[in-house]
């Protein structure tokens, strides 16, 4: 099972699949189904996970199993010779004096003495293999058992209105959300709006916890993380008060509510800076975010623009509305994924097996071994990489020798 | 007539050299008459497909063709790679017939779709030409081209193929020529390797905004993402280049490896030194000859490479705007930053041209990243194109760099107006409100000493 063919042949033959998809507009999208659907994908793709890990078995195996030394499988390695009778090295135990003169520690396997450096050059590869593997198949466990939600929860703002939601059956409360914004924001007409530290703190069935928009948080069996932000802003009108979840960051950003006081006229929202700045020959707007200004204007006329700030009130269509102080709403992912630890497990392996990888330039395996044949001390050497020079290495060193 | 003769005359004989050099390798000369077998099949199926209505009008569109022509090159590129692996050593000795099957194929795929090509090109000629002349054209075409592989058949045993090619090279060697000359410039337009890069970079995106999704980490457009920089630098174009360059010359480099990591012969034992130098020499002089056409391939296939990141990345180079004296500000050229040809903040590159007197002076101005204005003339003091090359003169900007247009050098932009190197050479200028002001004596007077350097770019 364990071979570098066998991995080869199913790559090919994915890649035979992967072109035939690609004769249409977006091929990965049914590669991805297919491999992890149909019966020959999951066969494939099974075979490749159980390939490579097999192939890491048979790599400690062979490493580290004991082997018969004899004169044919020294024969067979890189560079062996066989030393002349008058040599100085006549016998198994002048062998394994030389070969600790060499720096190579040697053992008794049956009939011969083996010495090995650097048996240890497989760990790269085994974790690179065993992290693809884990990955692979935490990915098709994944696409079958994953179940995602999403919902929006908001703050309370002055007028406290809270908007929970509802994720895999429990209520989702919305305790503090900190979005990190500065007081100030200046566009420079780049995409420079960032936002780094976020965290909401939740309140699910009664457990808490803080959700971020960092490494998704597991609580309850159940992965969260923060996938989105806005204002929550409070609006008091015809004596309600409503939430509107303003999407409007990074300013520019247009959302489109409707208001329905003024006769269902949908308003599209935008922050409105407070002033312009030049710095440099680059004209930039400061916005201010901690009591933001909007700009209203209404979808499909043309004028009709309304600017307000959180806290004050406007007219808008001859109703009131009065504008509240704004909290912020955050959009929750919730993912409950059996497989999420071993994703996570297998794509730090897969890094660390990458990065381990550059070792193997110079963590390889280095054997010496000797039997005797013939009455005379036969010798071998073999590198697992850089053969030539090991070759041109041992021819040197047992030139004296003969 | 010419207007199908020369096209398929050219055709012709691309696919022929190809199968002269395939048919003249020992390993297929014996069998040659297969291998010419499967190029009259793959002719004849070409033609059929396009001319015989039942074929034709369940052929797919010319786009598929175009895949399955970039299959059928890789498909002989790679399978060089394969012998490769397969074989363990690279002594003469191993050199076996090809099977029979192999040889139809390769035979067939060599002309199947060059075939194709060229009868849908001249199905399109009919419609505007002759169809006489247009057919007479062609079919001379072809038999010029093959006329062409009769006269070397007998002669290919002499070139003695097999000291340069073992069959895994010689399959390299013939896929690397495809990528170059596959297909049919009059009917298709692409590039093979440019369809690699572009399906690899689709590959990748889609690979990390998988792993992405898996992870729960799917970037956003203002929420910090954790290890975004690094989904970002696998995104990047670079990535897919950079895979492109390995899966491309995978081949030729670990034939390459094969052909030179072989020690030199053991000769420890031989007791006369000419012998030994003898058999030493006879082993590098092998070595050497076998990595001749590899190196060829490397060296086409690294050129087929440039040609598709020049053509992803192309030179940007904008006309000359011609600017003089302005009226309100006597003695000196006033560019606004805003006007009606365009905005300066869009980072893009400007050139301008001035008449001294009878001497032009072309300049050129670029807004850096941090706001500022760089302004300098378009030459630096190091380049001097020779009298044929002086279109090589000045710079076209790439990306977020300029570069010389003569050593290729990149600048980045924001030293622009920093004298030294291959950067262009700065004028001073000042701006006053939202207008560049540079003053005709400094123009002048920068032109002037430029001309006098001694410059000492030779190379080309």
């Amino acid at each position: 099972m364990a071979s570098p063919w066998i991995t080869l042949v199913i790559g090919l033959l994915m890649t035979f699949v992967y072109l035939v998809m690609s004769f249409g507009d977006t091929p990965y999208e049914p590669f991805v189904e297919f491999l992890f659907i149909s019966v020959p994908g999951l066969l494939l793709f099974m075979g490749v996970i159980l390939n490579l890990t097999a192939w890491s078995v048979y790599a400690v195996m062979d490493r580290f199993s004991t082997r018969r030394i004899s004169p044919e499988s020294v024969g067979e390695m890189d560079e062996s010779v066989l030393l002349p009778q008058d040599s100085a090295i006549r016998t198994l135990k002048d062998a394994g004096e030389w070969f600790e003169r060499m720096g190579f520690s040697p053992r008794i396997y049956g009939e011969g003495i083996e010495a090995r450096h650097g048996r240890y050059g497989i760990l790269p590869g085994i974790v690179l293999r065993t992290g693809l593997s884990l990955l692979m198949l935490s990915a098709l466990m994944s696409h079958h058992m994953r179940q995602s939600q999403e919902a929006v929860v908001a703050e309370g703002g002055a007028v406290n209105v809270i908007v929970t939601g509802e994720l895999f059956g429990m209520t989702v409360e919305p305790l503090k959300i900190d979005a990190g914004l500065p007081q100030e924001y200046l566009d420079l007409g780049k995409v420079s709006f960032g936002i780094d530290k976020i965290s909401a703190r939740m309140s699910v069935d009664g457990e808490e916890f803080t959700v971020s928009g960092g490494y998704p948080t597991s609580a309850g069996g159940i992965y969260w993380r923060v996938i989105h932000l806005g204002y929550a802003q409070p609006v008091e009108y015809g004596g309600a008060v409503v939430s509107l979840m303003l999407d409007v960051f990074p300013p520019g950003n247009a959302s489109a509510h409707n208001l329905k006081m003024s006769g269902g006229q949908v308003y599209e929202f935008r922050l409105a800076p407070e002033r312009a700045i030049r710095k440099g020959l680059i004209t930039g707007d400061v916005f201010d975010l901690s009591t933001p200004r909007y700009e209203l204007s209404p979808r499909g006329k043309k004028g009709g623009r309304i600017k307000v700030r959180a806290g004050e009130t406007v007219v808008i269509d001859g109703s009131k509305a009065v504008f509240g102080s704004p909290g912020y709403y955050v959009r929750l992912l919730a993912v409950r994924d059996p497989a999420m630890p071993l994703l996570s497990a297998g794509f730090f392996l897969t890094a660390l097996g990458i990065l381990l990888m550059i070792a193997r330039l110079f963590w390889y395996e280095r054997r010496m071994a000797a039997v005797m044949h013939e009455g005379r001390v036969l010798m071998g050497y073999s590198e697992e990489f850089y053969s030539k020079w090991g070759i041109y290495k041992f021819r040197k060193w047992t030139a004296p020798l003969l | 007539m010419l207007s199908s003769f020369l096209p398929i005359l050219r055709e012709s004989i691309e696919c022929v050299l190809l199968l002269a050099l395939l048919a003249g390798h020992p390993s297929a000369y014996d069998r040659r008459r297969i291998l010419f077998a499967g190029t009259a099949l793959g002719l004849v199926s070409g033609v059929l497909l396009v001319y015989v209505p039942a074929f034709s009008a369940k052929s797919p569109g010319i786009q598929h063709w175009i895949i399955l022509r970039y299959i059928s090159e890789a498909l002989i590129f790679y399978s060089g790679l394969l012998l490769l692996m397969l074989r363990t050593t690279m002594s003469r000795a191993e050199q076996r017939h090809a099977p029979a099957a192999v040889l139809l194929l390769l035979g067939f795929l060599l002309f199947f779709f060059e075939a194709h090509s060229a009868a849908l090109y001249i199905q399109d000629l009919t419609l505007v030409e002759s169809r006489g002349w247009v057919y007479s054209g062609a079919v001379l075409g072809i038999l010029l081209g093959f006329a062409l592989l009769a006269l070397m058949v007998g002669k290919l045993p002499a070139l003695g193929l097999q000291r340069f090619f073992t069959p895994a090279s010689l399959l390299i060697a013939v896929g690397a020529l495809q990528f170059i000359t596959g297909g049919m410039g009059e009917v298709e337009d692409g590039d093979i390797l440019l369809s690699l890069q572009q399906g690899l970079q689709y590959l990748v995106e889609h690979i990390v905004g998988h792993v992405q999704s898996l992870l729960m980490i799917t970037q956003h457009g203002f929420i910090s993402t954790p290890l975004s920089g690094l989904a970002d630098y696998l995104r990047e174009e670079r990535m897919s280049t950079a895979l492109t360059v390995a899966l491309v010359m995978l081949p030729p480099v670990l034939a390459m490896v094969k052909v030179f990591s072989r020690p030199d012969p053991e000769v420890r034992g031989m007791e006369v030194a000419a012998e030994r130098r003898l058999k030493v020499a006879f082993f590098r002089r092998e070595m050497i000859s076998f990595s001749a056409p590899l190196l060829m391939s490397f060296m086409l296939l690294t050129i087929s490479l440039h040609a598709v990141n020049a053509s992803v990345n192309p030179l940007r180079e904008p006309e000359p705007i011609p600017v003089m004296e302005s009226d309100e500000s006597p003695g000196a050229i006033v560019i606004p930053l805003k006007d009606r040809i365009g905005d300066f903040t869009d980072g893009q590159l400007r050139k301008y041209i001035f008449y001294s007197g009878n001497t032009r002076i072309i300049f050129l101005a670029i807004m850096k990243p941090d706001g500022t204005v760089g302004l300098a003339l378009d030459e630096c003091e190091i380049c001097k194109p020779a009298e044929w090359n002086t279109s090589a003169l000045g710079y076209a900007q790439r990306g977020e760099h300029l570069v010389c247009k003569y050593c290729m050098s990149p600048v980045a932009i924001p030293t622009v107006n920093e004298p030294g190197g291959c950067n262009p050479i700065p004028v001073p200028f000042e701006i006053e409100e939202d207008d560049i002001v540079l003053r005709l004596d400094d123009l002048v007077r920068v032109h002037e000493a430029a001309q006098k350097l001694e410059k000492k770019g030779t190379h080309f």
